[in-house]
């Protein structure tokens, strides 16, 4: 008989398919012959069924390729959110640095490592949101009446009217509640109209059904407090800890049908939890049409990680529109990401949920973007801090130009035409695209006062001069009420005057006796200011108001000789219409342009106007 | 004041960014992308027959993925595959004693072994329902076997891979791959023998 080493090692060969004919007639001799061997045989090949029914349970599955897919969006989130610090580590040892995306995502980095926990635990300002807020712009999102996260911007404290669909800033927005929608369809335990507040105090009979409990926190709002309370209640119930995250999976995909605000509200303990395992149920839960939407906005709220997770989903035809809404109240690369998108396919509603988002984080993605037409939108119907310097650096790109001077031109400040100044002065910009853009657009003069006061009261008059060239060119229509004004302003430094003169005097249309009156006492005025620009008063009013009156405004400046050598070549068609003396650089030329672009104008070609 | 419409002209980022852009690769790391490509699929298998949650196999996986991130920032991994499934197993091994510890409120933490691991499975009743008290008893004797044992193991019985290209996966000699599995098997059968009816 062979020594026992050697039968355990034939059993084994017979285990693995390895044992020859042979040896096995030997092998089936001696377990025969030794029930210790025999017992020992049967509890290997025992060992090798069980794990065979192992093996047979996880055999390949046509859902491993969507499970791997959700894993590698997992690894992909976290090793993005860890990049600083992997890159930093590989800097330092000189090790080879693996290829990150350049896209960081900072502030949400900082928050994962310093761990989910800390944060959503630490003390916060009291939340804003009230209980059983209706809020229609929130509710018209919410497929199936599902109740949505909202959140108060972390930054000011204050919260967000435009916040669209439920968009959580993170990175810290503490605040989260559960808006309710009354017009939803309740699901079974659904406790509606309960005292929303009474989160903490569930009635007798809801204590022992974790859904009414979640349906009640559904209802009212979550603050920390009331988190804390909800997965307290939970834990009562024996379902603390993963088995919460079970909790809501098994909600999510229907295994235990729950109302929408129960659903919200899971979504919203899973936003706080903001683990794998959490992270996965919500990923799940975008698959229930009741539950995407809060779902979604958790998943942002969640963090970097979470973030990443929506991203794949913004090309998928039934929830990309509900990624890109939540996404919008993320963090700057979310931000990024959704501009890029924007740039291909325009979309009002989803600009104007980015605009909604926290100005920080608005302000983070012009600041280090490269301008394009979708970021310039985004600058200028959010208008945070940086959206002027943003269009001042796009409007020195040859690619971007004509849109930044577009949009600068048409700010509506003193501050959009004042930079548009300034690069031409540098010659930073193509005048002629501002011109253009100057000549489609429809000033308001009023809008134009602050402009006026605060390049006349400065002494820089290289801009005063470029702007009047400018708005004597482009027309100014319809401002009696402001001439009128501006005559009034007998408080009104002079050069104010002058320059709210010439304004007025391009103004289309016609003007009545009282305008005429107070163009004429412009020009006066102009004239003791500056001989040019009282000569540039007088063209106008001549264009205006007929040569007569410009003749009689003129009769009274002081500067006879000059404004008449101004305003003759007007009547003589003389080639070169204003002759203003020794140029001047910041002035002459402009002046002189001004002339010449009001000549075929001039009602002076009327004859009957002569 | 009028509403500004985009200028038609207007063509998008500088033909610099987007080649930038383009430059940049579509994953975040392109050495565990390369793993996940690999390795994920059976990794997912494994873990699914280590642990019986899928959810919680995929975490299992996708920590493991992480993991293999962070160490190659600091150089390549010599065996990558068989370093997953070390990680892997580990986890496994891991998560199961940590989960039996949350559910001894306030008592002290057990010791660790395949009692503990017992205690996950009986804790879990809706799961234990579905599967085979044997199956799960096989599930914690895994995991509680010696990691060098559950690895060629695993490699061997859940992964039936044949001893040489095991040996080639973990970087051991077939041989030594062969003598962890009959030292697990013998180990795993000892721990059921009461399931498996040769109890002496």
């Amino acid at each position: 008989m062979k020594n026992e080493e050697q039968i355990e090692a034939w059993i084994h060969a017979r285990i693995d398919g390895e044992l020859g004919p042979a040896e096995a007639a030997l092998l089936e001799r001696a377990l025969a012959e030794d029930a210790e061997l025999a017992r020992l045989a049967r509890a290997l090949e025992g060992v090798e069924r069980a794990a065979g029914e192992l093996r047979a349970e996880a055999a390949p599955d046509p859902s491993d390729a969507a499970a791997i897919e959700r894993i590698l969006a997992g690894v992909e989130a976290q090793i993005e959110v860890e990049r600083p610090v992997l890159e930093g580590a590989a800097m330092g040892n000189g090790a080879p640095v693996l290829m990150f995306s350049g896209r960081g995502r900072l502030a949400a980095a900082a928050l994962v490592l310093v761990g989910v926990g800390a944060w959503v635990w630490s003390s916060r300002p009291p939340a804003d949101v009230q209980p059983g807020t209706h809020a229609p712009a929130v509710a018209k999102v919410a497929r199936g009446g599902a109740g949505l996260l909202a959140a108060d911007n972390p930054v000011n404290g204050r919260a967000e009217p435009g916040l669209p669909q439920g968009a959580v800033p993170h990175g810290a927005a503490p605040q989260v509640a559960l808006i309710e929608d009354r017009g939803a369809v309740a699901g079974p335990g659904d406790p509606r109209g309960k005292d929303p507040l009474a989160v903490g105090e569930p009635e007798e009979a809801e204590e022992q059904d974790p859904l009414a409990l979640l349906a009640a926190a559904g209802a009212g709002a979550l603050d920390e407090a009331a988190v804390t309370a909800v997965l307290d209640e939970l834990d009562a119930l024996g379902l603390g800890g993963y088995r919460t995250v079970e909790l809501a999976k098994d909600m999510f995909t229907g295994a235990r049908p729950a109302s929408p605000q129960a659903l919200s509200a899971a979504a919203a303990l899973l936003a706080f939890d903001g683990g794998p395992g959490a992270l996965r149920a919500l990923e799940r839960g975008l698959d229930n049409e009741a539950a995407a939407a809060s779902c979604a906005a958790a998943l942002v709220f969640s963090g970097s990680r979470g973030a990443q997770r929506l991203h794949r989903r913004l090309d998928d035809e039934r929830l990309g529109r509900t990624a890109a809404l939540a996404l919008a109240g993320g963090g700057a690369d979310d931000l990024e990401l959704l501009l890029e998108r924007l740039a291909e396919q325009p979309d009002d509603e989803l600009l104007a949920a980015i605009a909604g988002a926290d100005p920080e984080v608005l302000n983070r993605v012009l600041d280090r973007s490269e301008p394009t037409a979708a970021l310039l939108e985004l600058a200028v119907t959010a208008r945070p801090l940086g959206a002027l310097a943003l269009l001042v650096r796009a409007a020195r790109e040859r690619e971007t130009a004509p849109v930044a001077l577009a949009h600068l031109v048409h700010w509506g400040e003193p501050a959009g035409l004042r930079a548009v100044l300034e690069l031409l002065e540098y010659g930073q910009v193509d005048r002629a695209v501002v011109e253009q853009e100057l000549a489609r657009a429809e000033f308001d003069p009023v809008a134009l006062l602050p402009l006026a006061q605060q390049l006349g009261s400065g002494s820089d008059r290289r801009w005063r001069a470029a702007l009047l060239s400018l708005l004597i060119e482009n027309p100014i229509r319809g401002s009696e009420p402001t001439l009128l004004a501006l005559s009034a302003a007998d408080d009104l430094p002079q050069d104010q005057r002058l320059l709210g003169a010439l304004l007025c005097a391009t103004i289309e249309g016609p003007l009545d006796e009282t305008s005429r009156a107070a163009l004429k006492a412009f020009v006066l005025q102009c004239d003791r200011d500056d001989a040019r620009l009282a000569a540039c008063a007088v063209v106008a009013l001549a264009r205006r108001a007929g040569l007569a009156h410009a003749l009689d405004a003129f009769a009274w400046t002081r500067s006879t000789d000059r404004l008449q050598a101004a305003i003759a070549p007007f009547s003589l068609d003389a080639p070169n219409p204003i002759d203003v003396g020794p140029p001047r650089a910041f002035t002459s030329s402009d002046v002189s342009r001004v002339a010449r672009t009001l000549e075929p104008h001039l009602p002076l070609q009327d004859p009957s106007n002569i | 004041m009028h509403s500004l419409v985009l200028n038609d002209s207007f063509a998008g980022p500088t033909p610099e960014l987007r080649a930038d852009r383009e430059r940049q690769p579509a994953r975040p790391a392109a050495g565990v992308a390369e793993l996940v490509r690999a390795e994920g699929a059976s990794l997912l298998r494994l873990a699914r027959s280590l642990v019986r949650d899928p959810d919680w196999a995929e975490d299992l996986v996708q920590e493991a993925l992480v993991r293999a991130a962070r160490a190659l920032v600091e150089g390549p991994l010599e065996h990558p595959a068989a370093w997953l499934r070390r990680v892997l197993t580990r986890l496994a091994a891991d998560g199961y004693r940590r989960r039996a510890v949350r559910e001894q409120v306030g008592g002290p933490e057990p010791e660790r072994g395949l009692e503990s691991v017992q205690d996950e499975r009986s804790s879990d009743p809706g799961r234990a329902l579905a599967e085979s008290e044997l199956q799960a008893d096989l599930r914690a004797a895994i995991l509680a076997l010696p990691e060098n044992l559950r690895v060629s193991f695993v490699a061997r019985v859940i992964e039936q891979r044949e001893y040489a290209e095991a040996g080639r996966l973990l970087g051991l000699e077939p041989a030594t791959v062969r003598t962890h599995v009959m030292r697990a098997r013998k180990l795993l059968a000892e721990r059921l023998a009461g399931h498996l009816g040769v109890e002496r």
